[in-house]
C-alpha cells in the first residue's frame, strides 16, 4: 500500500506554458530507464494510432488540435505513473492519460501533443474480497473483467458502462457518467469506494476508504476525480463495491407505438416504488436500422423498452408486476422472453448500426424524466431539421434522469457530410440545457460548454484545476479549457458559433435518409454479448450433437 | 486515391470500440495498439482511404516495418471477430491482408521462410523428410481402403505422435477399418493460408483432393482442426473442395461411444479441464458438443472442469496463426496464463483436441515447471494431452 505523501503546495509557481513537439532524446531516455525500453515509444505509426479514439473525427480537427502525441508510455505499475508524471513535470510536457479510448469526446487525445499514457497494461486484479464485498483493481482492468471476477466469488458488480467489454475502470471513473445497472446501483461514482491517484505534482494520494463509505465531513475528495477526465490526476487503482448476487438478471421487454408513448410509460415506472436493475430503450428509427441490416426486431414495434430485473426472487416478482402495470398503462405490449433476451443481450452492441453509415456519431445528454416526452419531440425536430439518418437509444439513469443517447448515421467518407457531425452535438446540448438537463461528457470537443452547464461553478472548477495543476500539464485542453494547437484562445462563443455554422452547412446538403444508400454487406449476424452473468447454462450446440456436458 | 486494401468496405465499419483489443491474447502480452486488432484495422483503413488532407498534413499512411511485423502478432484465434461490435469478419480480414502483405512484397517474415521452404520440398512445415511421414505408425500397415480415410496431418505425423498413436489404437479397438494417404499425404496448406503465402495452396489442395478421391473414401477424418478446416472450408472457398465429407476425430469418437463400439471402463487419474481449440470451435464449425460427450463418457458428467470462458468465448492457447515461430516467448506465455487459470480451478490435466494446442500447452507446462522450480515456488502439477490419449486410458 502506497503511503499518502500529498502535501498541498499552493505556492507552486504558476506556469501555463507547455512544451510542444517533444523530440528531445533526453526525456525518452529517462522514460525508458524508468518504465523499460519496451514500454515507451516515439514510433510514428504508434503515435498515429494513439491520435484516434472511438469516434471518427472530422479530419480538419488536426488543424486545430495537436492530437498526435510525441511519446506514448505504457506504465506497468503505480510507481511508473509517479515517475512519468515527475519526468513530464520537470520537462514541462503535457500528459494525457488514456484507458480504452471509448468515450469519444477527445478526452483521451492530446490537445497539444506531449505524452499519452496508456494505462491499459495496468490490468491486475489485486483482490476480490468476498467478505468485505469489494474488488481492488488497477486502473487498466476492464469493467467486464471486474464483473467476471465478482461473479466468480458469487457477487455482482453493480453498474458498468455499456462498453464494459473494453472500457477500463480508470476510464469510466474519469468520464463519470452512468451505465447499465445505474438505475439500481448508481452512477460511476457510486461503484467506487476508494481511489489511488497520482497528482500532477507527482504525489500519490488515497481518496475515499476501502472499507466504508465516504459521505461524511470533508470535501468529497474521491468524487473530485470521478468525471474529472484525467485533468486533476491519474487514477491508478480503485476499490470497487460489489453486491450480493441472487441470480441472473431477468430481462423483460415492452413494445410501444413510439418513443413518446414509451416516455410516458417510463415516467410512470420511475414513480412506482420499485427499483428495476436497468431501464433501456431504443426507438423506431433504431429498430428500422436493425431491420435494414437484417437483424431480428419485434414485429409492429415503434419503440422497445427493456426493463431488466434483479435481486431476491420476491423482489423480482414484485418489480415485474409493477413494471407491467406501469408500462401497460401507457400502451406497452409485453414482448416474449426470447425478444426480451435479444434486447438485453444487445445492450453493448447498439452501435452495430454503424454498418449502415459507415460512420456513426453518438451523443449523450441528460434530460429530466418529467421533461422526457418533450425532449423526444425536440430531438426528432433536430433530426428532421438537419436531415439526418438518426436513431435514439438511451437508458434511465435514476428516477429523475434520462440519459438520451441519440446517434447519427453518416457516410464519413464524404467530407462535407463528415464536417457537419458536430452541429448535431450542439443541438443536443442546447435541447438538454433548455429542458433543465445537461450534456454528459465534455472532453476536448465540448469544453467550451463548461460555463453554460455549470455557470459560476465552472470558475470554481478552474480554480481547483489551477491549484492542483498549476503548470497545466495534466490533460490540458479538456473539460475546463479549450486547448488548441497553437495556444490560440478560442472564445466559447466562437466555438459554438462555428458548430452552429456547421449545422447551417449540413442543412444545405441533401438529407441522409435514403435507406441502404451506402450500406456495406449487411445481414451478417452480430455476435451476442454474454456479459452480465447470463452465460448460457447449456451453451450452444451448433454441431447439433445432443447433450452438452457441464464441467463441475 | 487510397490503396487497394482487402475488405476496405468492412474496415470502414469499424467503430474502434476496442472490444477486439481487450480479448486479444497477443495484445495483452505486447500492449501496443499496433499489435491489437483495433490498431491494425484502423491503420489498414487509413491506408485504404487516404484523403487530400492526409497529403496536406504531410501524411501518407502506409505499411511500415513495425506494422508488418505486428500484423503477425496474432494467433488467428478469431475472438476479435466473435466480439466485434459491428460484426466485421476480422478473421478473414487478417487472412486476406496477410496475403496482400506478401503479395505486395512485405513478406514473408524470416521465421516463415524456413516453414515455406520445408513445405515446398518436404510437404510439411517442420523440416521433416517427406518420406518419414508414416514412421509414427511403426509396423502398423493400414488397409488400402477403409471405412474412413484418416488425414493425419503434419503435427500428428511428426511431432504429436502420442496423439496419433492413441487415435490408431482407438480406431482399431472400435473395429473401424481405416486408411491414410501414407507418404502421399501433403500438408493441407493451413500454414500457408495463415502466413498468407498462398501461391501453391491450390496445387496442394488438388493433390490432396485427388489422392483422397483415388482411395474412394467418402468420409475423411482428422485429429487436427486445422486440417479439417482447410480440407473442408478453405478448399471449398477456393473452389477446390472434394467429393467427400470431412469430420474431426472427436465427432467420429463420440459416434463410436454412442454406438457402444468404444466402452470406457476405467477413469483416468487427474482432474481434467477442457480447452476448446479455436479452429475446432469458433473459427471452424463450432464443434463444442462432440468433445464434451467424450469427456462425459470417460469421466462422467459434472466430473470434469470448464474454463470460465469456453466455447465461442474460449481463450486461445497461443499456438496458432503461425505465430509461435514469430515470438515463441509470447506464444508460450499465453499458454502459461491459460494453464495457471486451469491450476486455479483445481485441474491437473488440460485436455484438448488439436495437435497445435497440445504442443504449445505442453510447452507452457514445461515453462511453468521450470519457472516454479527456479523461483522455488513448489511444483507445477499439470499435464496437457489430446482427448484421444485420455479416451484410450479409459479403455
Amino acid at each position: 500500500m502506497a503511503q499518502c505523501t500529498y502535501t498541498a503546495d499552493l505556492n507552486h509557481q504558476a506556469g501555463g506554458a507547455t512544451a510542444r513537439n517533444v523530440k528531445g532524446p533526453d526525456i525518452v531516455t529517462k522514460l525508458a530507464a524508468l518504465v523499460g525500453e519496451d514500454r515507451v515509444t516515439t514510433d510514428d505509426l504508434e503515435r498515429e494510432l494513439y491520435a484516434a479514439e472511438i469516434a471518427n473525427l472530422p479530419p480538419e480537427v488536426v488543424y486545430v488540435f495537436q492530437v498526435k502525441p510525441d511519446i506514448v508510455v505504457r506504465p506497468s505499475c503505480t510507481e511508473d505513473v509517479v515517475g512519468t508524471v515527475n519526468i513530464a513535470r520537470d520537462n514541462r510536457v503535457p500528459i494525457t492519460p488514456r484507458g480504452a479510448g471509448t468515450l469519444g469526446l477527445g478526452g483521451s487525445l492530446p490537445s497539444k501533443g506531449g505524452i499519452v499514457m496508456d494505462l491499459s497494461s495496468m490490468n491486475r486484479i489485486m483482490e476480490v474480497d468476498p467478505d468485505g464485498m469489494t474488488a481492488t483493481v488497477e486502473a487498466g482492468v476492464t469493467w467486464e473483467e471486474v464483473r467476471r471476477a465478482a461473479r466468480s466469488k458469487g457477487l455482482r458488480l453493480g453498474a458498468y458502462p455499456s462498453s464494459a467489454l473494453s472500457a477500463t475502470v480508470g476510464g469510466w471513473i474519469g468520464g463519470g457518467g452512468v451505465g447499465i445497472g445505474s438505475y439500481k446501483y448508481g452512477p460511476a461514482a457510486d461503484q467506487v469506494r476508494w481511489l489511488e491517484v497520482v497528482l500532477p505534482n507527482g504525489h500519490l494520494i488515497e481518496a475515499g476508504f476501502r472499507g466504508v463509505k465516504d459521505n461524511a465531513s470533508g470535501y468529497a475528495l474521491k468524487n473530485l476525480f470521478v468525471g474529472a477526465e484525467g485533468t486533476l490526476g491519474i487514477v491508478t487503482r480503485a476499490t470497487i463495491r460489489l453486491h450480493p448476487r441472487a441470480g441472473d438478471v431477468v430481462p423483460t421487454a415492452y413494445a410501444f407505438k413510439d418513443l413518446k408513448k414509451a416516455a410516458y410509460g417510463i415516467q410512470t415506472l420511475t414513480r412506482s416504488p420499485v427499483t428495476p436493475y436497468n431501464i433501456g430503450f431504443v426507438d423506431g428509427n433504431h429498430l428500422r436500422h436493425l431491420e435494414e441490416m437484417g437483424s431480428p426486431v419485434p414485429s409492429a414495434a415503434g419503440t422497445v423498452v427493456t426493463v431488466a430485473l434483479e435481486g431476491h426472487s420476491e423482489e423480482v416478482a414484485l418489480c415485474n408486476r409493477e413494471t407491467e402495470t406501469a408500462l401497460g398503462s401507457a400502451g406497452g405490449r409485453r414482448l416474449s422472453e426470447e425478444e426480451a433476451d435479444e434486447a438485453w443481450l444487445s445492450r453493448s452492441y447498439e452501435f452495430r448500426v454503424k454498418r449502415l453509415g459507415p460512420g456513426l456519431v453518438p451523443g449523450s445528454v441528460f434530460v429530466p424524466t418529467d421533461r422526457f416526452p418533450e425532449a423526444v419531440d425536440r430531438v426528432y425536430e433536430a433530426i428532421s431539421d438537419l436531415g439526418m439518418k438518426a436513431g435514439i437509444t438511451g437508458l434511465v439513469a435514476d428516477r429523475n434522469t434520462v440519459d438520451l443517447l441519440p446517434y447519427y448515421i453518416v457516410d464519413d467518407r464524404k467530407m462535407l457530410k463528415g464536417l457537419a457531425v458536430m452541429s448535431f452535438m450542439k443541438r443536443l446540448t442546447d435541447i438538454s440545457l433548455s429542458l433543465g438537463g445537461r450534456p454528459v461528457g465534455v472532453g476536448m470537443w465540448f469544453a467550451q460548454n463548461l460555463g453554460r452547464v455549470h455557470g459560476e461553478g465552472a470558475d470554481v472548477m478552474r480554480a481547483i484545476k489551477r491549484s492542483l495543476d498549476p503548470d497545466n500539464l495534466m490533460n490540458p485542453g479538456k473539460l475546463v479549457e479549450v486547448g488548441t494547437r497553437y495556444d490560440l484562445a478560442v472564445p466559447h462563443t466562437v466555438m459554438n458559433a462555428g458548430l452552429g455554422l456547421m449545422g447551417v452547412l449540413k442543412r444545405t446538403l441533401p438529407p441522409d435518409t435514403e435507406p441502404g444508400e451506402t450500406a456495406g454487406p449487411g445481414g451478417m449476424g452480430w455476435r451476442e454479448l454474454r456479459a452480465e452473468g447470463d452465460e448460457p447454462e447449456g451453451g450452444k450446440d451448433p454441431d447439433g450433437e445432443g447433450e452438452e456436458g457441464e464441467g463441475g | 486515391m487510397g490503396v487497394d486494401v482487402p475488405f476496405a468496405e468492412e474496415l470502414d465499419v469499424c467503430l474502434r470500440c476496442g472490444y477486439c483489443r481487450s480479448v486479444c491474447p497477443t495484445w495483452r502480452e505486447v500492449g501496443w495498439e499496433s499489435a491489437s486488432p483495433r490498431g491494425r484495422a484502423y491503420w489498414l483503413r487509413r491506408i485504404a482511404r487516404q484523403t487530400p488532407l492526409d497529403r496536406a498534413m504531410g501524411l501518407r499512411p502506409e505499411v511500415t516495418q513495425r506494422f508488418f511485423e505486428h500484423f503477425y502478432y496474432c494467433t488467428m484465434c478469431g475472438r476479435c471477430a466473435e466480439v466485434c461490435h459491428t460484426a466485421i469478419p476480422l478473421h478473414h480480414v487478417w487472412e486476406s491482408c496477410r496475403e496482400w502483405l506478401i503479395r505486395t512484397g512485405w513478406g514473408p517474415l524470416e521465421p516463415h521462410v524456413a516453414m515455406l521452404k520445408s513445405l515446398a520440398t518436404e510437404n510439411n512445415p517442420w523440416g521433416h523428410p517427406a518420406n518419414r511421414r508414416t514412421e509414427w505408425m511403426g509396423d502398423r500397415k493400414p488397409a488400402a481402403t477403409g471405412d474412413v480415410l484418416w488425414f493425419v496431418g503434419c503435427s500428428e505425423s511428426y511431432t504429436q505422435v502420442q496423439a496419433s498413436a492413441a487415435g490408431a489404437k482407438l480406431l482399431d479397438a472400435a473395429g473401424i477399418s481405416w486408411t491414410t494417404l501414407g507418404n502421399e499425404e501433403w500438408c493441407c496448406g493451413n500454414a500457408e493460408s495463415k502466413i498468407g503465402a498462398t501461391e501453391h495452396l491450390d496445387e496442394r489442395a488438388r493433390h490432396n483432393v485427388d489422392a483422397i478421391e483415388a482411395t474412394g473414401a467418402t468420409r475423411v477424418v482428422s485429429g487436427c482442426p486445422g486440417c479439417t478446416l482447410t480440407l473442408d472450408g478453405i478448399y471449398r472457398d477456393r473452389g477446390m473442395g472434394g467429393d467427400f465429407e470431412v469430420i474431426h476425430m472427436t465427432q467420429l469418437l463420440a459416434e463410436l461411444l454412442d454406438e457402444g463400439k468404444l466402452v470406457p471402463v476405467k477413469k483416468p487419474r487427474g482432474k481434467v479441464i477442457w480447452h476448446d481449440p479455436c479452429e475446432l470451435g469458433r473459427v471452424g464449425d463450432r464443434i463444442y458438443g462432440a468433445p464434451r460427450r467424450i469427456l462425459d463418457a470417460v469421466l462422467g458428467e459434472d466430473n470434469w472442469l470448464e474454463f470460465a470462458l469456453n466455447r465461442d468465448d474460449g481463450t486461445c492457447c497461443g499456438g496458432g496463426g503461425a505465430f509461435k515461430g514469430v515470438d515463441d516467448q509470447i506464444a508460450v506465455r499465453i499458454a502459461a496464463n491459460k494453464l495457471e487459470e486451469a491450476e486455479g480451478l483445481g485441474a491437473s490435466v488440460c485436455v484438448t483436441a488439436c495437435p497445435t494446442c497440445r504442443f504449445n500447452l505442453n510447452h507452457g507446462v514445461q515453462t511453468l515447471k521450470r519457472e516454479r522450480k527456479e523461483a522455488e515456488e513448489g511444483a507445477f502439477k499439470m499435464r496437457a494431452m489430446d482427448i484421444k490419449e485420455l479416451l484410450l486410458r479409459s479403455l
